[in-house]
C-alpha cells in the first residue's frame, strides 16, 4: 500500500501560493500609487516618499505590536492611550525632574512593560475578554496621563531625543532606521524562533497548543508585553517628533492601527498573518492619509474619503483571499 | 479534481442503503450534494420520481432531505430542546412556541435511543457522543423522507449503537429511506438491505449484502486484500514506567490505581462517560487531580500543566483532533515539529533544515500523504490528520503515549497502518494506554485492558482474559 509522496523532493517542494497574501496587498497599493501620481505631480518625489513613510512609523511600530496580540486572537485598544502616557511621564521625568534622558526613555519602556503585563495578566490569568482587559487600560492610561500633566502639553524635549526622529545617519532618516530594525525584529521573532511559533499555535487553537506542551498563557500575556513596549517605544518617537508630549497623543489611533494589522491580512480570529503584511497595511492607509492631503480634498472631507477608500481596500483584500483560498481547495 | 466522477444508484422509502469506501472516497461528498452543501457539475436527482435540483440545505429540508454530518452544527448556548427544534419549531401561530410540548417531544426522542439526559441541559455541557444523539434528534424532528446518516456509529459507544439500530428499525417501518454512510463493516449486514461501494469517487458496485464478506468489502474498497488487521502483540514486557496510584477526580474518577511497564499496552474499555478521558487528561495535566500519586520511572511527578507532561516525554493524542489535537491552520510540518521545539532551537532560535529532517522523517515512515510539508493541516483527510499527530509525538520521542481514540473516523486501510505503528512503539520498549470504544481494537491490541465503569476500575484483565464478553459485562456494571 504505497499512500506516502514519491520522494523527499515532492514534499519539500514550497508553496508556490503561500506569500500571495501579500501580493495581493502589494498590488493595491501599487495601483493606488499609480492613481495618484496620475492626479498629483507631487506624489512620486522622493521628498514626497520619504515624508509618506516617516508619517507612517509611529503607525507602524503600534502596529508591529498589534500584529502579536492580534496572532493570538487578542486585541488591545491601550496602544494609543499607552504611548502617550508612557511619553508623557517619561519626557516629565526629564523636564521636571531633571533626571538624565537615558531614566527618561527607561521610565517609559517601563510603564509600556507594565501596562502590557497589566493586560496579559488580565486575560490569560483571569479570563477577561481582551477588548474589556485593554479597553479598560486605555480609560486608565488617559486618566493617568490628565492627571500627570493637568492637561497641558511637556516640552522642551532634549535634543538626544529630537535626534531619534530629525536626525540623519548616512543621509537617511534615523526613524526610519529604528522602525526598520524594529520591523525585522518583530518578523524574525515571529518566524525564527520558539516564541514566535509559539504565539502562532496559541492563536490557531489555544487548547491544542496547551496539549502540545506550549504554556499558552505565558505566551499570550507576552505579546500584550511585546505590544505595551512597542507602544512606549512609539511614544518616546512620537515625543521627538512632535517636540512636546501631549495628553491628547495619539486619540483614536488604535482603530487606524487594528485597521491597518487587518489590512495586512493578520485574521482576528488568530494564527494567521505576518509582519510583511502589516507593513504593507500600514503603508496603505498612510498613502491613503498622504494623497488625501495632496490631492487638496476640503478637511470637512477627509474623513470620508479616508473612510470608503480603506473600505474599498478591505474588499479588494476579501476577493483576493477568496479567490487564494479556492485555489487552494483545488489542490484539496 | 474530480471527487466524485459518475456515481448512479437508487433509494426506496423504508431501506437502508450502505454507503461505504475509504476516506476520500467521495462518501461524505456524495451526501453533502445530494444535502445541498455542495452543488454538482453533472447528473440528475430523482426525488418521488421527480427531478430536483438541490439547490441548498434548507431547499434540501423542505424537500425531505435530512442530514446528520460527522460534525454537527449545534448551538452550543441552547437547550438540547431549542437545538432539536431549531427552524422546526412547534408553536401558535408560528409565532409563540408551544415550549412545554417541545420539551415533551423532545424528551420522548431522546428516550428513544435510551439516553437519559433532561431536555433543558445546555449543549454546551454536552460530550461529543451526547452532541451527536442531540443531532440524531434534531434530523428526525425534521420527519424526513430521506436520512442520510454520515458515520453516524463512530461516535456512539456500543450500548448506544444497538438503541440507534433499534431507531433505525423504527424509522425504516415508517418508510423513511437512509443512506448509512460507514466504516464499520461489521454492522452492515445487520441493518442494511443494500451496500454501495466507492473508490476514488468512482461507483464499484451496488448489491445485497448477504454472500459479501467483509475481506470482500475491503478489497473492493481499496483495491487489494488487507492481510492481517491487528500485527501480533508485542510480549517483552520492560520495566515499569509509569505507576497512579488513588488518583481521584470528583466527579468523573476516583481511587484509580495502575501500571504501565515498558512495551505494554494497556487497554481502557468502558462506556462514554465511565471517565476514561477524564484519567487520560488528568495524567496529562490538563484536569488538576484532586487526590492521588503519580510515579514516572518510580519518581513521584506531580504534573500541573501539559507541557510539564510533554517535557517528561508523555505523549496525549486526544479523541477530538481538530478541537485539541491539531492547530488547523497551521501546516503539517509546524505541526509535527511543535512540541519538539526546545531540541530543534539553539538560543531559542528555530534551526529550520534539522526541524525538515526531522518531520520529512515522519512524514516518510507514517505514509502521510501532503502536497507539501507547509500544508495547512486542515486540508488533509482524517487518517491524514490523524497520523500528523501521531507523528508530532513520535517526532518529540515521546516515552509514554496516551491515545484516546485514535481511530476515530479513519478508514480501514488508516486504521490498519495505526495498529502496526502501535504494536511497534510498544516492541521499542514504550508505554502505551489505549482508550477505545471499539472492543474489537481493544482485544486486538492489547497486553491487558482495564475496564472502566462509571469511574471506577470494575476489571483488570490479561490478554487472555479479554473478550468480547467479559469487557461488555464489566463495562456495563453488570458484574
Amino acid at each position: 500500500m504505497n499512500i506516502g509522496p514519491r520522494n523527499n523532493s515532492d514534499i519539500y517542494q514550497k508553496s508556490k501560493t503561500r506569500n500571495i497574501g501579500s501580493l495581493g496587498l502589494f498590488l493595491v497599493i501599487l495601483v493606488f500609487s499609480v492613481l495618484f501620481s496620475i492626479l498629483s505631480p507631487v506624489f512620486l518625489t522622493v521628498t514626497n516618499i520619504m515624508n509618506l513613510l516617516i508619517q507612517s512609523s509611529i503607525l507602524a511600530v503600534l502596529a508591529l505590536g498589534t500584529t502579536f496580540v492580534i496572532l493570538t486572537k487578542g486585541i488591545d485598544l491601550s496602544v494609543g492611550g499607552v504611548m502617550a502616557v508612557s511619553s508623557a511621564v517619561g519626557l516629565g521625568m526629564i523636564v521636571n525632574e531633571g533626571a538624565p534622558v537615558y531614566v527618561g526613555v527607561l521610565t517609559s519602556l517601563l510603564i509600556g512593560l507594565l501596562f502590557g503585563l497589566l493586560n496579559g495578566v488580565m486575560v490569560t490569568r483571569f479570563a477577561i475578554p481582551p477588548l474589556i482587559v485593554s479597553l479598560a487600560s486605555m480609560a486608565i492610561a488617559r486618566g493617568i496621563i490628565q492627571i500627570y500633566t493637568n492637561g497641558a502639553n511637556i516640552s522642551p524635549v532634549p535634543d538626544s531625543i529630537k535626534y531619534l526622529a530629525s536626525g540623519q545617519l548616512f543621509d537617511f532618516p534615523v526613524l526610519l532606521l529604528i522602525v526598520g530594525m524594529l520591523a525585522v525584529i518583530a518578523h524574525l521573532t515571529l518566524c525564527r524562533t520558539v516564541y514566535g511559533r509559539a504565539v502562532y499555535a496559541s492563536g490557531g487553537s489555544e487548547l491544542a497548543a496547551r496539549l502540545a506542551g506550549i504554556r499558552t498563557k505565558r505566551v499570550i500575556t507576552g505579546t500584550y508585553v511585546i505590544s505595551g513596549v512597542l507602544a512606549a517605544i512609539a511614544g518616546i518617537l512620537l515625543a521627538a517628533r512632535l517636540e512636546s508630549a501631549g495628553p491628547n497623543a495619539g486619540m483614536g489611533i488604535e482603530l487606524t492601527v487594528i485597521a491597518a494589522v487587518v489590512i495586512g491580512g493578520t485574521s482576528l480570529f488568530g494564527g494567521q498573518g505576518n509582519i510583511v503584511g502589516t507593513l504593507l497595511g500600514v503603508l496603505l492607509i498612510s498613502l491613503i492619509s498622504n494623497a488625501v492631503n495632496l490631492l487638496d480634498v476640503p478637511p470637512a472631507w477627509d474623513q470620508l474619503v479616508k473612510g470608503i477608500v480603506i473600505m474599498v481596500a478591505a474588499l479588494l483584500d476579501v476577493y483576493r483571499r477568496k479567490y487564494y483560498k479556492t485555489g487552494y481547495a483545488i489542490i484539496k | 479534481m474530480k471527487v466524485l466522477d459518475e456515481v448512479h444508484f437508487e433509494l426506496s422509502a423504508g431501506e437502508v442503503h450502505a454507503l461505504v469506501g475509504q476516506n476520500g472516497a467521495g462518501k461524505s461528498t456524495l451526501a453533502h450534494v445530494i444535502a445541498g452543501v455542495h452543488q454538482m457539475d453533472g447528473g440528475e436527482i430523482y426525488l418521488d420520481e421527480v427531478k430536483v435540483y438541490v439547490k441548498s440545505p434548507f431547499h434540501a429540508r423542505r424537500l425531505g432531505i435530512s442530514i446528520i454530518k460527522q460534525e454537527p452544527e449545534l448551538l452550543p448556548e441552547m437547550t438540547i430542546t431549542e437545538n432539536i427544534f431549531l427552524g422546526n419549531e412547534v408553536s401558535y401561530l408560528g409565532v409563540f412556541p408551544k415550549g412545554k410540548k417541545m420539551q415533551r417531544e423532545s424528551k420522548a426522542l431522546l428516550e428513544s435511543i435510551g439516553c437519559r439526559l433532561h431536555p433543558n441541559t445546555l449543549v454546551r455541557y454536552l460530550s461529543t457522543t451526547e452532541r451527536y444523539i442531540v443531532a440524531i434528534m434534531q434530523a428526525i424532528a425534521r420527519k424526513p423522507k430521506l436520512l442520510i446518516m454520515d458515520e453516524p456509529s463512530e461516535k456512539l459507544t456500543d450500548h448506544e449503537r444497538e438503541q440507534l439500530f433499534k431507531l433505525i428499525e423504527d424509522l425504516k417501518k415508517q418508510g423513511i429511506a437512509i443512506l448509512y454512510i460507514t466504516h464499520r463493516l461489521q454492522e452492515i449486514p445487520r441493518i442494511c438491505d443494500r451496500i454501495t461501494i466507492l473508490r476514488d469517487g468512482k461507483h464499484v458496485i451496488t448489491r445485497k449484502p448477504e454472500g459479501l464478506s467483509e475481506q470482500d468489502t475491503i478489497k473492493l474498497m481499496i483495491g487489494h486484500d488487507i492481510s492481517r488487521m491487528f500485527p501480533p502483540i508485542n510480549e517483552n514486557l520492560g520495566s515499569e514506567l509509569l505507576r497512579v496510584e488513588n488518583l481521584s477526580v470528583k466527579p468523573w474518577f476516583e481511587a484509580i490505581s495502575f501500571q504501565l511497564r515498558e512495551g505494554e499496552i494497556l487497554g481502557l474499555a468502558g462506556l462514554v462517560g465511565a471517565g476514561r478521558t477524564a484519567l487520560a487528561a488528568t495524567i496529562f495535566g490538563q484536569i488538576q487531580k484532586h487526590i492521588g500519586t503519580i510515579y514516572y520511572k518510580n519518581q513521584p511527578v506531580n504534573i500541573m500543566h501539559p507541557h510539564q507532561a510533554v517535557s517528561n516525554s508523555w505523549a496525549y493524542v486526544n479523541e477530538d483532533r481538530l478541537e485539541s489535537g491539531l492547530m488547523k491552520d497551521m501546516s503539517v510540518s509546524n505541526n509535527i515539529s511543535i512540541s519538539n521545539m526546545a531540541k530543534n532551537s539553539r538560543y531559542n532560535f528555530l534551526q529550520k533544515n534539522q526541524e525538515q529532517v526531522l518531520v520529512l522523517d515522519q512524514i516518510i515512515d507514517l505514509g502521510i500523504k501532503v502536497m507539501h510539508i507547509d500544508q495547512e493541516v486542515k486540508y488533509l483527510s482524517g487518517g491524514n490528520q490523524q497520523k500528523v499527530v501521531l507523528a508530532r509525538w513520535l517526532a518529540a520521542d515521546s516515552e509514554i503515549y496516551l491515545l484516546d481514540e485514535p481511530t476515530r473516523g479513519i478508514d480501514i486501510g488508516s486504521k490498519a497502518e495505526l495498529y502496526i505503528r502501535i504494536q511497534e512503539l510498544a516492541r521499542q520498549g514504550k508505554g502505551i494506554i489505549l482508550i477505545s470504544t471499539d472492543i474489537q481494537e481493544i482485544i486486538g491490541l492489547c497486553t491487558r485492558t482495564l475496564v472502566m465503569h462509571r469511574g471506577k476500575i470494575t476489571g483488570d484483565l490479561s490478554q487472555r482474559e479479554t473478550t468480547e464478553e467479559s469487557i461488555t459485562s464489566l463495562m456495563t456494571g453488570e458484574q
